[in-house]
Protein backbone atom coordinates (compact mmCIF):
# COMPACT_ATOMS: atom_id res chain seq x y z
CA UNK A 1 0.00 0.00 0.00
CA UNK A 2 1.49 3.27 -0.74
CA UNK A 3 1.71 5.45 1.87
CA UNK A 4 2.84 9.04 -0.09
CA UNK A 5 0.08 11.18 -1.08
CA UNK A 6 1.18 14.04 -3.15
CA UNK A 7 0.96 17.71 -1.21
CA UNK A 8 -2.69 19.31 -1.22
CA UNK A 9 -0.89 22.48 -3.01
CA UNK A 10 0.50 19.85 -5.89
CA UNK A 11 -2.75 18.44 -6.13
CA UNK A 12 -4.90 22.07 -6.96
CA UNK A 13 -2.22 23.13 -9.37
CA UNK A 14 -2.67 19.93 -10.84
CA UNK A 15 -6.34 20.55 -11.32
CA UNK A 16 -5.69 24.40 -12.12
CA UNK A 17 -3.31 23.05 -14.95
CA UNK A 18 -0.21 25.19 -13.91
CA UNK A 19 2.35 22.59 -12.84
CA UNK A 20 5.26 22.16 -15.54
CA UNK A 21 4.97 19.48 -18.26
CA UNK A 22 7.42 17.17 -15.42
CA UNK A 23 5.37 17.73 -12.42
CA UNK A 24 2.59 17.27 -14.07
CA UNK A 25 3.16 13.69 -15.60
CA UNK A 26 4.58 12.43 -11.95
CA UNK A 27 1.71 13.83 -10.49
CA UNK A 28 -0.90 12.35 -12.83
CA UNK A 29 1.19 8.94 -12.80
CA UNK A 30 0.86 8.87 -8.73
CA UNK A 31 -2.89 10.34 -9.09
CA UNK A 32 -3.76 7.29 -11.48
CA UNK A 33 -2.83 4.79 -8.69
CA UNK A 34 -3.71 6.22 -5.48
CA UNK A 35 -7.27 6.60 -4.65
CA UNK A 36 -7.39 8.87 -1.79
CA UNK A 37 -5.30 11.35 -4.09
CA UNK A 38 -7.69 10.76 -6.69
CA UNK A 39 -10.36 11.77 -4.48
CA UNK A 40 -8.72 14.71 -3.26
CA UNK A 41 -8.02 15.96 -6.88
CA UNK A 42 -11.70 15.11 -7.94
CA UNK A 43 -13.07 17.04 -5.27
CA UNK A 44 -11.13 19.80 -6.57
CA UNK A 45 -12.35 19.81 -9.76
CA UNK A 46 -15.27 22.46 -10.20
CA UNK A 47 -18.65 20.74 -10.43
CA UNK A 48 -20.57 23.06 -12.58
CA UNK A 49 -17.42 23.01 -15.00
CA UNK A 50 -17.99 19.19 -15.15
CA UNK A 51 -21.47 19.59 -15.54
CA UNK A 52 -21.35 21.79 -18.54
CA UNK A 53 -19.24 19.12 -20.34
CA UNK A 54 -21.33 16.61 -19.32
CA UNK A 55 -24.16 18.40 -21.07
CA UNK A 56 -22.16 19.42 -23.87
CA UNK A 57 -21.58 15.41 -24.73
CA UNK A 58 -25.25 14.99 -24.21
CA UNK A 59 -26.42 17.41 -26.28
CA UNK A 60 -23.99 17.12 -29.04
CA UNK A 61 -25.55 13.11 -29.20
CA UNK A 62 -28.96 13.50 -28.39
CA UNK A 63 -28.63 15.96 -31.81
CA UNK A 64 -26.88 14.68 -34.13
CA UNK A 65 -29.55 12.79 -36.12
CA UNK A 66 -30.13 14.67 -39.01
CA UNK A 67 -30.65 12.36 -42.07
CA UNK A 68 -27.92 12.82 -44.85
CA UNK A 69 -29.83 15.14 -47.34
CA UNK A 70 -29.93 17.51 -44.86
CA UNK A 71 -26.77 17.41 -43.17
CA UNK A 72 -25.45 18.08 -46.60
CA UNK A 73 -27.66 21.03 -46.91
CA UNK A 74 -26.89 22.09 -43.17
CA UNK A 75 -23.17 22.04 -44.61
CA UNK A 76 -23.91 24.44 -48.03
CA UNK A 77 -25.49 26.89 -44.92
CA UNK A 78 -29.37 25.60 -44.43
CA UNK A 79 -29.98 26.83 -41.06
CA UNK A 80 -30.06 24.16 -37.93
CA UNK A 81 -33.67 25.18 -37.19
CA UNK A 82 -34.81 24.55 -40.44
CA UNK A 83 -32.88 21.29 -40.80
CA UNK A 84 -35.33 20.88 -37.49
CA UNK A 85 -38.14 21.17 -39.11
CA UNK A 86 -37.51 19.61 -42.59
CA UNK A 87 -36.45 16.30 -40.13
CA UNK A 88 -39.55 15.93 -38.52
CA UNK A 89 -41.34 16.48 -42.35
CA UNK A 90 -41.58 12.41 -42.33
CA UNK A 91 -43.68 12.85 -45.48
CA UNK A 92 -41.50 14.59 -47.57
CA UNK A 93 -39.48 11.11 -47.52
CA UNK A 94 -43.10 10.25 -49.54
CA UNK A 95 -43.05 13.04 -51.83
CA UNK A 96 -39.43 12.27 -52.50
CA UNK A 97 -40.28 8.58 -53.31
CA UNK A 98 -43.24 9.98 -54.87
CA UNK A 99 -41.28 12.38 -57.51
CA UNK A 100 -38.72 9.61 -58.54
CA UNK A 101 -40.96 6.89 -58.63
CA UNK A 102 -42.94 9.46 -60.81
CA UNK A 103 -40.14 10.29 -62.75
CA UNK A 104 -39.13 6.84 -63.84
CA UNK A 105 -42.71 5.52 -64.72
CA UNK A 106 -42.62 8.77 -66.76
CA UNK A 107 -39.54 8.51 -68.79
CA UNK A 108 -40.80 4.79 -69.65
CA UNK A 109 -44.55 5.64 -70.44
CA UNK A 110 -43.02 8.76 -72.54
CA UNK A 111 -40.88 6.33 -74.66
CA UNK A 112 -44.34 4.93 -75.54
CA UNK A 113 -45.43 7.72 -77.70
CA UNK A 114 -43.98 9.77 -80.67
CA UNK A 115 -44.99 13.27 -81.93
CA UNK A 116 -47.88 15.11 -80.76
CA UNK A 117 -49.05 11.96 -78.52
CA UNK A 118 -45.86 12.62 -76.71
CA UNK A 119 -46.05 16.41 -76.36
CA UNK A 120 -49.72 15.75 -74.55
CA UNK A 121 -48.23 12.97 -72.48
CA UNK A 122 -45.87 15.46 -71.35
CA UNK A 123 -48.54 17.99 -70.76
CA UNK A 124 -50.79 16.63 -69.27
CA UNK A 125 -48.21 14.99 -66.51
CA UNK A 126 -45.02 16.98 -66.53
CA UNK A 127 -46.99 20.44 -64.41
CA UNK A 128 -49.17 18.24 -62.25
CA UNK A 129 -46.23 16.06 -60.55
CA UNK A 130 -44.51 19.02 -58.47
CA UNK A 131 -47.90 19.98 -57.50
CA UNK A 132 -49.08 16.24 -56.36
CA UNK A 133 -45.69 16.42 -54.87
CA UNK A 134 -46.38 19.39 -52.71
CA UNK A 135 -50.15 18.21 -51.59
CA UNK A 136 -48.89 15.27 -50.01
CA UNK A 137 -46.01 16.67 -48.23
CA UNK A 138 -49.17 18.30 -45.88
CA UNK A 139 -50.36 14.89 -44.88
CA UNK A 140 -46.81 14.69 -42.77
CA UNK A 141 -48.13 17.75 -40.50
CA UNK A 142 -51.29 16.15 -39.43
CA UNK A 143 -49.76 14.32 -36.40
CA UNK A 144 -48.55 18.00 -34.49
CA UNK A 145 -50.70 19.93 -36.71
CA UNK A 146 -53.08 20.76 -33.36
CA UNK A 147 -49.56 21.64 -31.53
CA UNK A 148 -48.02 23.18 -34.59
CA UNK A 149 -51.32 25.67 -34.39
CA UNK A 150 -50.86 26.88 -30.86
CA UNK A 151 -47.03 27.92 -31.57
CA UNK A 152 -45.60 31.27 -32.30
CA UNK A 153 -43.52 29.88 -35.50
CA UNK A 154 -44.45 31.48 -39.15
CA UNK A 155 -46.18 29.06 -40.28
CA UNK A 156 -46.44 30.72 -43.38
CA UNK A 157 -42.51 29.78 -44.00
CA UNK A 158 -42.70 26.55 -42.41
CA UNK A 159 -45.15 25.80 -45.35
CA UNK A 160 -43.10 27.33 -47.79
CA UNK A 161 -39.82 25.71 -46.67
CA UNK A 162 -41.32 22.55 -47.13
CA UNK A 163 -42.80 23.11 -50.40
CA UNK A 164 -39.40 24.23 -51.38
CA UNK A 165 -37.80 20.88 -50.25
CA UNK A 166 -40.57 18.99 -52.21
CA UNK A 167 -40.24 20.59 -55.01
CA UNK A 168 -36.67 20.92 -55.65
CA UNK A 169 -36.74 17.04 -55.69
CA UNK A 170 -39.57 16.84 -57.94
CA UNK A 171 -38.89 19.65 -60.35
CA UNK A 172 -35.43 18.47 -61.50
CA UNK A 173 -36.32 15.32 -62.20
CA UNK A 174 -39.03 16.49 -64.54
CA UNK A 175 -37.23 18.68 -66.55
CA UNK A 176 -34.60 15.71 -67.18
CA UNK A 177 -37.00 13.53 -67.95
CA UNK A 178 -38.50 16.34 -70.60
CA UNK A 179 -34.95 16.99 -71.79
CA UNK A 180 -34.17 13.22 -73.03
CA UNK A 181 -37.50 12.44 -74.14
CA UNK A 182 -37.11 12.68 -78.05
CA UNK A 183 -39.53 14.91 -79.27
CA UNK A 184 -40.14 17.23 -76.29
CA UNK A 185 -36.10 18.79 -75.59
CA UNK A 186 -36.25 22.38 -74.89
CA UNK A 187 -40.14 22.46 -74.95
CA UNK A 188 -39.99 20.97 -71.11
CA UNK A 189 -39.00 24.55 -69.71
CA UNK A 190 -42.17 25.68 -71.29
CA UNK A 191 -44.04 23.64 -68.34
CA UNK A 192 -42.23 25.61 -65.43
CA UNK A 193 -44.57 28.30 -65.29
CA UNK A 194 -48.12 26.00 -65.54
CA UNK A 195 -45.52 24.19 -62.90
CA UNK A 196 -45.58 26.76 -60.37
CA UNK A 197 -49.11 28.19 -61.29
CA UNK A 198 -50.92 24.44 -60.75
CA UNK A 199 -48.37 24.30 -57.02
CA UNK A 200 -49.41 27.32 -55.90
CA UNK A 201 -53.02 26.86 -56.57
CA UNK A 202 -52.48 23.38 -54.59
CA UNK A 203 -51.43 25.15 -51.75
CA UNK A 204 -54.28 27.50 -51.96
CA UNK A 205 -56.69 24.58 -51.56
CA UNK A 206 -54.91 23.46 -49.21
CA UNK A 207 -56.03 26.06 -47.02
CA UNK A 208 -59.42 25.00 -47.29
CA UNK A 209 -58.66 21.06 -47.88
CA UNK A 210 -57.56 17.94 -47.21
CA UNK A 211 -54.72 16.90 -49.25
CA UNK A 212 -56.22 14.00 -50.65
CA UNK A 213 -59.23 16.50 -52.18
CA UNK A 214 -56.66 19.14 -52.94
CA UNK A 215 -55.13 16.39 -55.25
CA UNK A 216 -57.81 15.33 -57.25
CA UNK A 217 -59.26 18.69 -57.71
CA UNK A 218 -56.13 19.56 -59.26
CA UNK A 219 -55.76 16.72 -61.16
CA UNK A 220 -59.13 16.77 -62.55
CA UNK A 221 -58.77 20.53 -62.86
CA UNK A 222 -55.29 20.49 -65.30
CA UNK A 223 -56.66 17.14 -67.35
CA UNK A 224 -59.89 19.59 -67.95
CA UNK A 225 -57.48 21.89 -69.44
CA UNK A 226 -55.31 19.61 -71.86
CA UNK A 227 -58.17 18.10 -72.66
CA UNK A 228 -59.68 21.11 -73.84
CA UNK A 229 -56.36 22.18 -75.85
CA UNK A 230 -56.53 18.72 -77.00
CA UNK A 231 -60.14 19.00 -78.54
CA UNK A 232 -59.52 22.68 -79.60
CA UNK A 233 -55.72 21.30 -81.33
CA UNK A 234 -53.74 23.57 -79.54
CA UNK A 235 -51.55 21.31 -77.87
CA UNK A 236 -48.56 22.87 -79.16
CA UNK A 237 -49.82 26.66 -78.79
CA UNK A 238 -49.46 25.58 -74.86
CA UNK A 239 -45.95 26.45 -75.21
CA UNK A 240 -46.47 30.09 -76.92
CA UNK A 241 -46.24 33.53 -75.37
CA UNK A 242 -49.98 34.01 -74.78
CA UNK A 243 -50.17 30.71 -72.77
CA UNK A 244 -47.04 31.16 -70.95
CA UNK A 245 -48.34 34.78 -69.98
CA UNK A 246 -51.97 33.68 -68.68
CA UNK A 247 -49.97 31.55 -66.61
CA UNK A 248 -47.36 33.96 -65.41
CA UNK A 249 -50.77 36.04 -64.15
CA UNK A 250 -52.00 33.00 -63.04
CA UNK A 251 -49.37 31.92 -60.25
CA UNK A 252 -49.22 35.43 -59.11
CA UNK A 253 -52.93 35.58 -58.56
CA UNK A 254 -52.63 32.60 -56.84
CA UNK A 255 -49.35 33.64 -54.97
CA UNK A 256 -51.00 36.90 -53.40
CA UNK A 257 -54.17 34.98 -52.51
CA UNK A 258 -52.31 32.45 -50.88
CA UNK A 259 -50.14 34.93 -48.81
CA UNK A 260 -53.82 36.77 -48.07
CA UNK A 261 -54.97 33.09 -46.71
CA UNK A 262 -52.10 31.94 -44.74
CA UNK A 263 -52.12 34.98 -42.73
CA UNK A 264 -56.22 35.64 -42.35
CA UNK A 265 -57.78 34.96 -39.26
CA UNK A 266 -59.87 32.14 -39.80
CA UNK A 267 -57.77 30.23 -42.21
CA UNK A 268 -58.21 26.41 -41.68
CA UNK A 269 -55.54 24.07 -41.34
CA UNK A 270 -53.69 25.99 -38.36
CA UNK A 271 -51.94 28.11 -40.96
CA UNK A 272 -53.49 31.37 -38.83
CA UNK B 1 -54.72 36.05 -7.06
CA UNK B 2 -51.74 37.73 -8.04
CA UNK B 3 -52.03 38.30 -11.82
CA UNK B 4 -54.23 38.04 -14.65
CA UNK B 5 -53.07 35.61 -17.35
CA UNK B 6 -56.20 34.75 -19.03
CA UNK B 7 -59.43 36.87 -19.81
CA UNK B 8 -62.79 35.29 -21.58
CA UNK B 9 -65.51 37.92 -22.64
CA UNK B 10 -68.33 36.90 -24.10
CA UNK B 11 -66.56 33.67 -25.69
CA UNK B 12 -68.96 31.40 -27.82
CA UNK B 13 -68.07 28.50 -30.17
CA UNK B 14 -70.35 26.78 -32.31
CA UNK B 15 -69.76 24.15 -35.05
CA UNK B 16 -72.41 23.88 -37.74
CA UNK B 17 -74.74 25.77 -35.95
CA UNK B 18 -74.33 24.03 -32.48
CA UNK B 19 -73.40 25.90 -29.65
CA UNK B 20 -70.99 24.02 -27.90
CA UNK B 21 -69.37 26.54 -25.95
CA UNK B 22 -72.08 29.48 -24.74
CA UNK B 23 -71.08 33.11 -23.65
CA UNK B 24 -68.43 32.83 -21.35
CA UNK B 25 -66.79 35.26 -18.84
CA UNK B 26 -63.81 33.74 -17.13
CA UNK B 27 -60.54 34.95 -15.52
CA UNK B 28 -57.44 33.26 -14.85
CA UNK B 29 -55.14 34.01 -12.60
CA UNK B 30 -51.85 32.39 -10.77
CA UNK B 31 -52.71 28.58 -9.69
CA UNK B 32 -54.00 25.48 -10.93
CA UNK B 33 -57.24 25.31 -12.17
CA UNK B 34 -59.40 22.07 -12.55
CA UNK B 35 -61.57 21.88 -15.34
CA UNK B 36 -64.06 18.96 -14.60
CA UNK B 37 -66.92 18.09 -16.71
CA UNK B 38 -68.32 14.76 -18.74
CA UNK B 39 -67.64 13.95 -22.15
CA UNK B 40 -68.52 16.28 -24.34
CA UNK B 41 -69.50 18.93 -21.94
CA UNK B 42 -67.13 21.75 -23.66
CA UNK B 43 -63.71 21.07 -21.47
CA UNK B 44 -61.36 20.56 -24.96
CA UNK B 45 -63.47 23.31 -26.90
CA UNK B 46 -62.52 25.80 -23.74
CA UNK B 47 -58.88 24.65 -23.70
CA UNK B 48 -58.28 24.75 -27.63
CA UNK B 49 -59.86 28.00 -27.69
CA UNK B 50 -57.13 29.67 -25.19
CA UNK B 51 -54.59 27.72 -26.82
CA UNK B 52 -54.94 29.79 -30.39
CA UNK B 53 -55.71 26.31 -31.99
CA UNK B 54 -59.22 27.53 -33.16
CA UNK B 55 -60.88 30.83 -33.36
CA UNK B 56 -64.41 31.83 -31.13
CA UNK B 57 -67.23 32.36 -32.72
CA UNK B 58 -67.60 35.43 -30.53
CA UNK B 59 -66.34 37.37 -28.02
CA UNK B 60 -62.97 38.10 -27.09
CA UNK B 61 -60.05 36.10 -25.74
CA UNK B 62 -56.92 38.08 -24.31
CA UNK B 63 -53.62 35.65 -22.72
CA UNK B 64 -50.89 37.45 -21.09
CA UNK B 65 -51.73 40.99 -21.98
CA UNK B 66 -52.49 39.79 -25.68
CA UNK B 67 -55.73 39.74 -27.80
CA UNK B 68 -55.69 36.51 -29.38
CA UNK B 69 -59.02 37.31 -31.13
CA UNK B 70 -57.20 40.38 -32.83
CA UNK B 71 -54.77 41.10 -35.14
CA UNK B 72 -52.01 38.27 -36.33
CA UNK B 73 -49.03 39.22 -34.13
CA UNK B 74 -51.24 39.83 -31.03
CA UNK B 75 -52.13 36.60 -31.38
CA UNK B 76 -47.80 35.36 -32.11
CA UNK B 77 -47.37 36.99 -29.15
CA UNK B 78 -49.71 35.29 -26.84
CA UNK B 79 -48.74 32.15 -28.27
CA UNK B 80 -45.22 33.35 -26.78
CA UNK B 81 -46.59 33.08 -23.35
CA UNK B 82 -48.84 29.96 -23.62
CA UNK B 83 -48.12 26.26 -24.26
CA UNK B 84 -50.39 23.16 -24.79
CA UNK B 85 -51.05 19.73 -24.43
CA UNK B 86 -53.46 18.46 -26.89
CA UNK B 87 -56.21 15.75 -25.52
CA UNK B 88 -54.23 13.31 -28.35
CA UNK B 89 -51.13 14.22 -30.06
CA UNK B 90 -49.27 12.38 -33.20
CA UNK B 91 -45.17 12.11 -33.59
CA UNK B 92 -43.79 12.35 -36.48
CA UNK B 93 -42.20 9.15 -37.37
CA UNK B 94 -38.89 7.86 -37.25
CA UNK B 95 -38.57 10.35 -34.71
CA UNK B 96 -36.36 10.08 -31.24
CA UNK B 97 -37.51 11.41 -27.86
CA UNK B 98 -34.89 14.07 -28.24
CA UNK B 99 -35.80 14.85 -31.52
CA UNK B 100 -39.30 15.44 -31.41
CA UNK B 101 -38.90 17.64 -28.33
CA UNK B 102 -36.18 20.02 -30.23
CA UNK B 103 -38.16 20.24 -32.78
CA UNK B 104 -41.51 21.83 -30.84
CA UNK B 105 -38.68 23.94 -29.61
CA UNK B 106 -37.85 25.12 -33.56
CA UNK B 107 -41.51 25.74 -33.58
CA UNK B 108 -41.85 27.93 -29.95
CA UNK B 109 -38.96 29.86 -31.23
CA UNK B 110 -36.20 28.39 -29.41
CA UNK B 111 -33.11 29.94 -32.06
CA UNK B 112 -30.20 29.21 -29.91
CA UNK B 113 -29.21 25.62 -30.38
CA UNK B 114 -27.41 25.27 -27.71
CA UNK B 115 -29.76 26.90 -25.68
CA UNK B 116 -32.56 24.93 -27.27
CA UNK B 117 -30.89 21.69 -26.57
CA UNK B 118 -30.49 22.28 -22.72
CA UNK B 119 -34.19 23.14 -22.07
CA UNK B 120 -35.35 19.92 -24.04
CA UNK B 121 -32.54 17.93 -21.70
CA UNK B 122 -33.97 20.10 -18.91
CA UNK B 123 -37.98 18.89 -19.64
CA UNK B 124 -36.46 15.20 -20.74
CA UNK B 125 -34.98 15.05 -17.11
CA UNK B 126 -38.31 17.16 -15.46
CA UNK B 127 -40.29 13.96 -16.88
CA UNK B 128 -38.12 11.22 -16.17
CA UNK B 129 -36.96 10.64 -19.58
CA UNK B 130 -33.60 11.74 -19.63
CA UNK B 131 -32.20 7.81 -20.51
CA UNK B 132 -35.04 7.61 -23.47
CA UNK B 133 -33.66 10.73 -25.07
CA UNK B 134 -32.11 8.95 -28.12
CA UNK B 135 -35.20 5.94 -28.77
CA UNK B 136 -37.43 6.21 -31.35
CA UNK B 137 -41.03 7.72 -30.34
CA UNK B 138 -42.45 4.66 -31.85
CA UNK B 139 -40.44 2.30 -29.59
CA UNK B 140 -41.90 4.17 -26.48
CA UNK B 141 -44.62 2.59 -23.96
CA UNK B 142 -47.97 4.61 -24.11
CA UNK B 143 -47.06 6.16 -20.15
CA UNK B 144 -44.11 7.38 -22.09
CA UNK B 145 -45.21 8.92 -24.64
CA UNK B 146 -47.79 11.03 -22.57
CA UNK B 147 -45.53 11.82 -20.90
CA UNK B 148 -43.07 13.15 -23.63
CA UNK B 149 -46.02 15.18 -24.73
CA UNK B 150 -46.46 16.52 -21.14
CA UNK B 151 -42.49 17.58 -21.20
CA UNK B 152 -43.19 19.68 -24.58
CA UNK B 153 -45.59 21.93 -22.89
CA UNK B 154 -43.30 22.00 -19.92
CA UNK B 155 -40.73 23.71 -22.21
CA UNK B 156 -40.20 27.76 -21.37
CA UNK B 157 -41.96 29.58 -18.32
CA UNK B 158 -44.90 30.10 -20.05
CA UNK B 159 -47.53 32.51 -18.43
CA UNK B 160 -50.61 29.94 -18.93
CA UNK B 161 -49.74 25.70 -19.08
CA UNK B 162 -53.13 24.23 -20.94
CA UNK B 163 -53.07 20.96 -20.30
CA UNK B 164 -56.18 18.15 -21.73
CA UNK B 165 -56.49 15.17 -19.86
CA UNK B 166 -52.52 15.11 -18.84
CA UNK B 167 -52.61 12.36 -16.53
CA UNK B 168 -54.46 9.77 -18.53
CA UNK B 169 -51.68 6.74 -18.89
CA UNK B 170 -49.94 7.94 -15.77
CA UNK B 171 -49.25 5.66 -13.03
CA UNK B 172 -50.01 6.63 -9.82
CA UNK B 173 -46.00 7.67 -8.94
CA UNK B 174 -45.86 9.26 -12.02
CA UNK B 175 -49.27 11.66 -11.55
CA UNK B 176 -47.58 12.33 -7.89
CA UNK B 177 -44.34 13.84 -9.59
CA UNK B 178 -46.44 15.45 -12.67
CA UNK B 179 -48.28 16.99 -10.03
CA UNK B 180 -45.44 18.67 -8.06
CA UNK B 181 -44.00 19.66 -11.37
CA UNK B 182 -47.43 21.42 -12.05
CA UNK B 183 -47.12 23.40 -8.78
CA UNK B 184 -43.76 24.71 -9.35
CA UNK B 185 -45.35 26.34 -12.39
CA UNK B 186 -48.11 27.53 -11.04
CA UNK B 187 -45.96 29.82 -8.99
CA UNK B 188 -45.87 32.20 -11.76
CA UNK B 189 -48.31 31.43 -13.68
CA UNK B 190 -51.78 29.48 -14.76
CA UNK B 191 -51.95 25.97 -15.45
CA UNK B 192 -55.27 24.80 -16.66
CA UNK B 193 -56.10 20.96 -16.14
CA UNK B 194 -58.73 19.42 -18.04
CA UNK B 195 -59.43 16.23 -16.57
CA UNK B 196 -61.51 13.63 -15.77
CA UNK B 197 -59.37 12.74 -12.73
CA UNK B 198 -60.98 14.26 -9.34
CA UNK B 199 -58.44 13.38 -6.92
CA UNK B 200 -55.98 15.05 -9.59
CA UNK B 201 -57.87 18.20 -8.29
CA UNK B 202 -58.43 17.46 -4.93
CA UNK B 203 -54.86 17.29 -4.82
CA UNK B 204 -53.59 19.95 -6.95
CA UNK B 205 -56.30 23.12 -8.18
CA UNK B 206 -56.67 25.95 -6.05
CA UNK B 207 -59.70 26.47 -7.93
CA UNK B 208 -62.33 24.23 -10.18
CA UNK B 209 -64.78 24.79 -12.97
CA UNK B 210 -67.32 22.38 -13.72
CA UNK B 211 -68.48 22.60 -17.19
CA UNK B 212 -71.27 20.69 -19.04
CA UNK B 213 -73.29 21.25 -22.10
CA UNK B 214 -71.56 24.41 -22.42
CA UNK B 215 -72.29 26.25 -19.76
CA UNK B 216 -70.28 26.73 -16.31
CA UNK B 217 -71.97 25.36 -13.37
CA UNK B 218 -69.68 26.07 -10.65
CA UNK B 219 -66.58 28.50 -10.28
CA UNK B 220 -65.00 28.38 -6.89
CA UNK B 221 -62.61 26.72 -4.65
CA UNK B 222 -61.86 23.06 -3.93
CA UNK B 223 -63.13 23.81 -0.55
CA UNK B 224 -66.41 25.57 -1.77
CA UNK B 225 -66.94 22.82 -3.67
CA UNK B 226 -66.76 20.24 -1.65
CA UNK B 227 -69.27 22.31 0.97
CA UNK B 228 -71.92 22.06 -1.89
CA UNK B 229 -72.44 18.34 -1.40
CA UNK B 230 -71.61 18.29 2.89
CA UNK B 231 -75.36 16.76 4.05
CA UNK B 232 -75.48 15.04 0.90
CA UNK B 233 -73.59 12.28 1.17
CA UNK B 234 -74.11 9.10 3.00
CA UNK B 235 -72.52 5.61 3.89
CA UNK B 236 -75.42 2.83 4.68
CA UNK B 237 -75.92 -0.89 4.06
CA UNK B 238 -78.39 0.46 0.78
CA UNK B 239 -78.67 2.58 -1.76
CA UNK B 240 -80.34 5.80 -0.92
CA UNK B 241 -83.96 5.97 -1.99
CA UNK B 242 -83.89 8.74 -5.12
CA UNK B 243 -80.16 9.04 -4.57
CA UNK B 244 -78.23 10.89 -7.46
CA UNK B 245 -75.33 7.95 -7.84
CA UNK B 246 -74.48 5.08 -5.35
CA UNK B 247 -71.65 2.38 -5.31
CA UNK B 248 -70.52 -0.44 -3.29
CA UNK B 249 -67.38 0.56 -1.22
CA UNK B 250 -64.22 -1.11 -0.64
CA UNK B 251 -65.46 -2.13 2.66
CA UNK B 252 -68.88 -3.24 1.65
CA UNK B 253 -71.16 -0.48 2.16
CA UNK B 254 -73.12 1.74 -0.06
CA UNK B 255 -72.08 5.29 -0.58
CA UNK B 256 -74.97 7.40 -1.87
CA UNK B 257 -74.51 10.79 -2.97
CA UNK B 258 -78.46 12.37 -2.63
CA UNK B 259 -81.45 10.89 -1.88
CA UNK B 260 -83.31 10.00 1.05
CA UNK B 261 -81.12 8.31 3.71
CA UNK B 262 -82.42 5.38 5.57
CA UNK B 263 -81.96 4.95 9.12
CA UNK B 264 -79.14 3.03 9.21
CA UNK B 265 -77.11 5.41 6.96
CA UNK B 266 -75.22 7.60 8.41
CA UNK B 267 -73.38 10.66 7.05
CA UNK B 268 -70.12 11.27 6.33
CA UNK B 269 -67.55 13.82 4.57
CA UNK B 270 -68.10 14.62 0.97
CA UNK B 271 -64.97 13.79 -1.39
CA UNK B 272 -64.57 16.42 -5.23
CA UNK B 273 -65.78 13.42 -6.90
CA UNK B 274 -69.28 13.20 -4.23
CA UNK B 275 -69.22 17.54 -4.82
CA UNK B 276 -69.15 16.98 -8.87
CA UNK B 277 -71.34 14.50 -8.85
CA UNK B 278 -74.03 16.28 -6.85
CA UNK B 279 -73.39 19.64 -8.54
CA UNK B 280 -73.90 18.06 -12.43
CA UNK B 281 -76.56 16.29 -11.20
CA UNK B 282 -78.74 19.58 -9.72
CA UNK B 283 -77.73 21.12 -12.14
CA UNK B 284 -78.97 18.66 -15.11
CA UNK B 285 -82.44 18.48 -13.03
CA UNK B 286 -82.94 22.47 -12.74
CA UNK B 287 -81.98 21.89 -16.66
CA UNK B 288 -84.62 19.25 -16.93
CA UNK B 289 -87.06 21.53 -14.98
CA UNK B 290 -86.69 24.78 -17.21
CA UNK B 291 -87.56 22.52 -20.45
Amino acid sequence: MNEWHVADELVAMYVAGTLDLAAQSSVETHVTQCEACRVRANDLVPKPELDEIWQQVVVGTAGAELPRPLRVAARLGLPDADGVILRASSALHRPWLMSVAGALLFAILGTWFTGEDQRLFYLLLAPLLPALTVTSTYDATDPVRELTASTSCNKLRIALLRTVAAVSVALPLVLVVGLILPGIGMQAFAWLLPSLALTLLALNLLTWLNASTTAGVITILWLGFVLALRAGDAVSAAAGLEVQLAFTAGATVAAVVLVVRLTSHHAPGGYS
Amino acid sequence: MTKTTALLTGVTKSYGGTEVLHATDLTFGTGVIGLLGPNGAGKTTLIRLLATAMPPTSGRIVVAGHTITGAIAERAAARRRLSYLPQEIGFPRRMTAFGFLDYIAVLKEWKDTDERHREVLRVLGLMNLADMRTKRVSSLSGGQRRRLAIAQALMGQPDLVLLDEPTTGLDPEQRASLRGILSSYAAEGSVLLATHQTDDVSALCDRVIILDQGLIHFDGSVVDLIAKARGQVWIGPETNPGALSSWRTGSGEIRSVGGVPSSASRPTEPAVEDAYLFVRHQNLDSVGDSR
